[in-house]
């Protein structure tokens, strides 16, 4: 028999053991709860919690130039970085901190206020304060010995350098505070120059203290670019902008030069530019980088534009260099619309001549004899009015309006008589690049070439090697006849050698060219600026440059102030470029250029004669344009006879005939007899005898 | 014979009298450094010369066995944490040239950046102002051909 002691004992025993199993349940319970049934939810929470995934910044790519120097590359640095929060006295650590990193220490204990104060109200997103970006070694070594007191990081830091400094600046572009790019190339090309950050794997515990890390990824660097800048071509072209843009007192400018073969950018200025190696830029800096003119403003192109004219009738056979076109005596007024005028009143020109004087009447005419669907094609053909497709931001297509109005009340399409008016470079815009691409036409023989400034691109590989990634760039479409394009380049050397671009004679090379003067219509009114360009290549017989420059708001023409910027442009890329010489440089040296040229703004004839109200027609309702007349293309020769020598060459100058005089004294005799309309080339012979 | 308890109070008593010396009166009162037991020493000799030394061949044989088996075992265990330690070895020692060879390809950068920097047009353009300056062609002088040239230009013998 159990003794009633020990049976109560056992009792209460019993209970403790029921309890006990109960508590144990109820564990095994929660605990199944916890790691089977909350499983998932627990892990992730904790790994969200232990588990951080940092990103190894990658290493910028570098941007080089078309002979391997860098226009721009990343340099790996170290900076110092701070956890406010966890700097208890901000003023102690400031005078400590501060020498060593070369701070002001009020500066420095400031921001370490103001930071955790910000962080005790958004505690998230400011636990992290940049002392210093890219230390130096010193720096690195001083910090060492504090970073056992003070919760200083090193973290890995990457420094952009622009070893050109001004150089390119529009080109390159420049990269912000996040390294990011903001302008040019660094901004076009951002996601490959970038490269992919890395992946760091970190595990801590609840203090945060890491103690065990990984690299999950590495970091892969961004892709180097080769561009076919040349930077000794990109210094001249920029020095000289600069220079033009002083001597012709102008807003800004544009030099783009470009190989017409490829269409390779050997150089892209534009004035105002910028330092890119300047974080905080000024505003006025900021627009400039900001606009990059050559390829994001178009402008009125003025008598540049001429050459397209004058190809597109030569290549549909319209006119041929001697087709002699009346030049109206300089004002050439219609019924019911604008009349044109040149500067100086021409009478029959030849359509070469028309080039070289820079006709407006001449042209007007040639695009009357070719209508206005082939001048349209033929813009379309040299590239006006699309975009070239080079990588720079936002790029400018241009302004051409469309052939064919849409509706009625359409006006955004060309009028019955824009074909006149775009023919010398009115009622269109282009940009600097689209001008170039333009005259690559003419200088290559006819293909039209994509500009691009990459030529190559490499990836590399981390341990020194390098995999080439391919450049894809659009093969030349041929547009138009070679044969053609030789002629033209033939009359565009003529421009420069007894034209309105005298100014752009380079010493020792052959080069053709136009120049071209757009006045500014601002606030409803003409200024007296113009937008003065000139557009050329060199050499002649086979081009290895185009060169494109644009003055803007100056009130020197393109001949004036533009053409000296083309020389000494292409003559700096021909001598970088070992082009031989094919001109004895004598030629140019003896040659006066003039002080002004005979270029009249085109778009000075709505200055001249207000619009008068046009209804708007379709060009479908248009016909073929009938061949010219005989009143188009030329005049009658006048009667000389019985006037003195000065008098007929005054008259024949006025009218533009080649006139071969022989004797002394009156016009006595004259072939062919006055009345008789001049044929295409031909000369009139005055004989000249004394007074019987 | 003699017991271990006289030697130590052979070997006590030259204190003993030095502190009786000393001290006088104290030494009575004292008690014995060690307890008196008596522990007895014996030297008895023994006769080696009728042992008969017999070779156990098992024994031979496991020792011989166990020395192998304790040298594999070594062996083996060299061979294989040796891999897996020199890989840890040779891994910091890559690990230590890659950091040398992205430090030297920085530095590289460094210097080629310094070298563009100083190649710069403008820069050159300070340090050479006027002098760099395109020959005329009247002013260049034409190396003289080399023999066998059937052709060169303002050839000069």
């Amino acid at each position: 028999m159990v003794p009633p002691s020990d049976e109560k004992a056992l009792r209460r025993a019993l209970w403790v053991g029921r309890i006990a199993l109960i508590w144990a349940l109820v564990i095994a319970g929660r605990l199944v709860w916890l790691q089977v049934v909350r499983h998932e939810d627990y892990l992730a929470a904790a790994r969200s919690q232990q588990r951080h995934r940092v990103p190894i910044p990658s290493l910028r790519g570098e941007i080089l130039d078309r002979e391997g120097y860098p226009l721009a590359i990343s340099i790996r640095t170290r900076s110092a970085v701070v956890n406010p929060q966890r700097v208890v006295d901000p003023i102690f650590f400031s005078r400590l901190i501060a020498p060593v990193l070369g701070l002001e220490p009020k500066d420095l204990a400031s921001r370490l206020f103001e930071y955790k104060n910000r962080g005790a109200r958004r505690a998230a997103g400011r636990s992290y304060f940049v002392l210093k970006r890219h230390l130096t070694s010193e720096e690195k070594d001083r910090l060492a010995q504090l970073r056992r007191t003070f919760p200083i990081e090193i973290v890995e830091d990457a420094r952009r350098e622009y070893p050109g400094g001004l150089i390119g600046a529009h080109v390159v572009g420049s990269i912000d505070a996040e390294g990011n790019g903001n302008a040019g190339l660094e901004q076009r090309l951002n996601a490959e120059l970038k490269g992919k950050a890395g992946q760091m794997i970190v595990l801590t515990g609840s203090r945060a203290d890491h103690y065990i890390s990984w690299v999950k990824e590495e970091a892969r660097q961004g892709a180097n670019l080769t561009l076919g800048i040349h930077r000794v071509i990109q210094y001249e072209a920029e020095a000289a902008l600069k220079d033009g843009i002083r001597e012709a007192h102008a807003a800004g400018g544009t030099v783009v030069a470009l190989d017409p073969r490829n269409g390779e950018v050997l150089a892209l200025a534009n004035y105002p530019s910028f330092d890119p190696r300047r974080e905080k830029p000024t505003p006025a800096e900021a627009q400039a980088r900001h606009s990059n003119v050559a390829a994001q403003i178009p402008c009125e192109p003025g008598s540049v534009m001429k050459m397209i004219t004058l190809t597109m009738g030569l290549d549909l056979g319209k006119v041929t260099p001697d087709t002699p076109v009346y030049c109206e005596n300089g004002s050439f007024a219609r019924p019911g619309r604008r009349a044109i005028h040149d500067v100086h009143g021409y009478g029959t020109l030849t359509a070469a001549q028309v080039l070289i004087k820079s006709s407006n009447i001449g042209m007007a005419k040639i695009s009357l004899m070719c209508g206005p669907r082939n001048l349209y094609d033929y813009l379309k053909r040299f590239g006006i009015g699309e975009k070239t497709g080079i990588e720079i931001p936002a790029e400018s297509r241009g302004v051409l309006r469309p052939l064919e109005c849409a509706g009625r009340n359409d006006n955004w399409c060309w009028g019955p008589n824009s074909h006149e008016y775009i023919a010398f470079g009115h009622e269109v815009s282009a940009t600097a690049i689209q001008l170039a691409r333009a005259v690559s036409v003419i200088a290559n023989g006819g293909l039209l070439v994509r500009p691009h400034m990459i030529i190559a691109k490499k990836q590399p590989l981390g341990d020194g090697r390098f995999v080439d990634i391919p450049v894809e760039v659009p093969q030349p479409v041929r547009t138009m006849r070679p044969e053609t394009t030789f002629t033209v380049r033939q009359i565009m050397e003529r421009v420069i050698l007894e034209g309105t671009g005298k100014r752009a004679a380079i010493p020792g090379y052959s080069a053709g060219g136009k120049t071209g003067s757009a006045e500014i219509f601002e606030n409803g009114a003409w200024l007296d600026l113009h937008n003065s360009s000139f557009i050329g290549f060199a050499p002649v017989t086979n081009p290895r440059v185009v060169v494109v420059v644009t003055l803007s708001r100056t009130s020197k023409q393109g001949g004036i102030a533009a053409a000296p910027v083309f020389g000494r442009v292409a003559g700096a890329a021909l001598r970088v470029l070992k082009v031989p010489k094919d001109r004895p440089e004598t030629d140019v040296e003896t040659a006066k250029p003039p002080l002004e040229t005979n270029e009249l703004p085109e778009n000075r004839i709505a200055k001249v004669e207000p619009v008068k109200p046009e209804p708007v027609q379709t060009m479908q309702a248009e016909t073929e344009p009938e061949p010219p007349s005989a009143e188009l293309l030329g005049p009658r020769v006048p009667d000389f006879r019985g006037k003195n020598m000065v008098a007929v060459l005054r008259e024949s100058a006025s009218l533009g005939l080649d006139v071969r005089v022989t004797g002394q004294g009156f016009a006595r005799q004259q072939q062919p007899a006055p009345g008789t309309i001049l044929p295409a080339g031909s000369t009139v012979r005055v004989e000249f005898s004394p007074r019987p | 014979m003699t017991s271990l308890a006289a030697l130590f109070d052979w070997l006590a008593a030259g204190k003993a009298a030095q502190r009786a010396r000393v001290g006088g009166s104290q030494a009575g009162s004292r008690l014995r450094a060690l307890p008196k037991e008596e522990i007895h020493l014996y030297v008895k000799v023994v006769d080696n010369s009728r042992v008969v030394r017999i070779v156990d061949k098992r024994d031979w044989v496991q020792t011989i066995g166990a020395t192998c088996t304790a040298l594999t075992v070594t062996v083996l265990a060299i061979a294989l944490l040796l891999p897996g330690g020199y890989n840890l070895l040779m891994s910091r020692r890559v690990e230590m040239l890659k950091a040398q060879r992205e430090a030297r390809i920085n530095t590289l950068r460094e210097l080629r950046s310094e070298e563009a920097a100083l190649l710069n047009p403008a820069q050159l353009q300070i340090w050479g102002g006027d002098k760099f300056v395109t020959p005329t062609a009247a002013s260049v002088i034409f190396a003289p051909p080399p023999g066998g040239a059937v052709a060169s230009l303002k050839a000069q013998r």
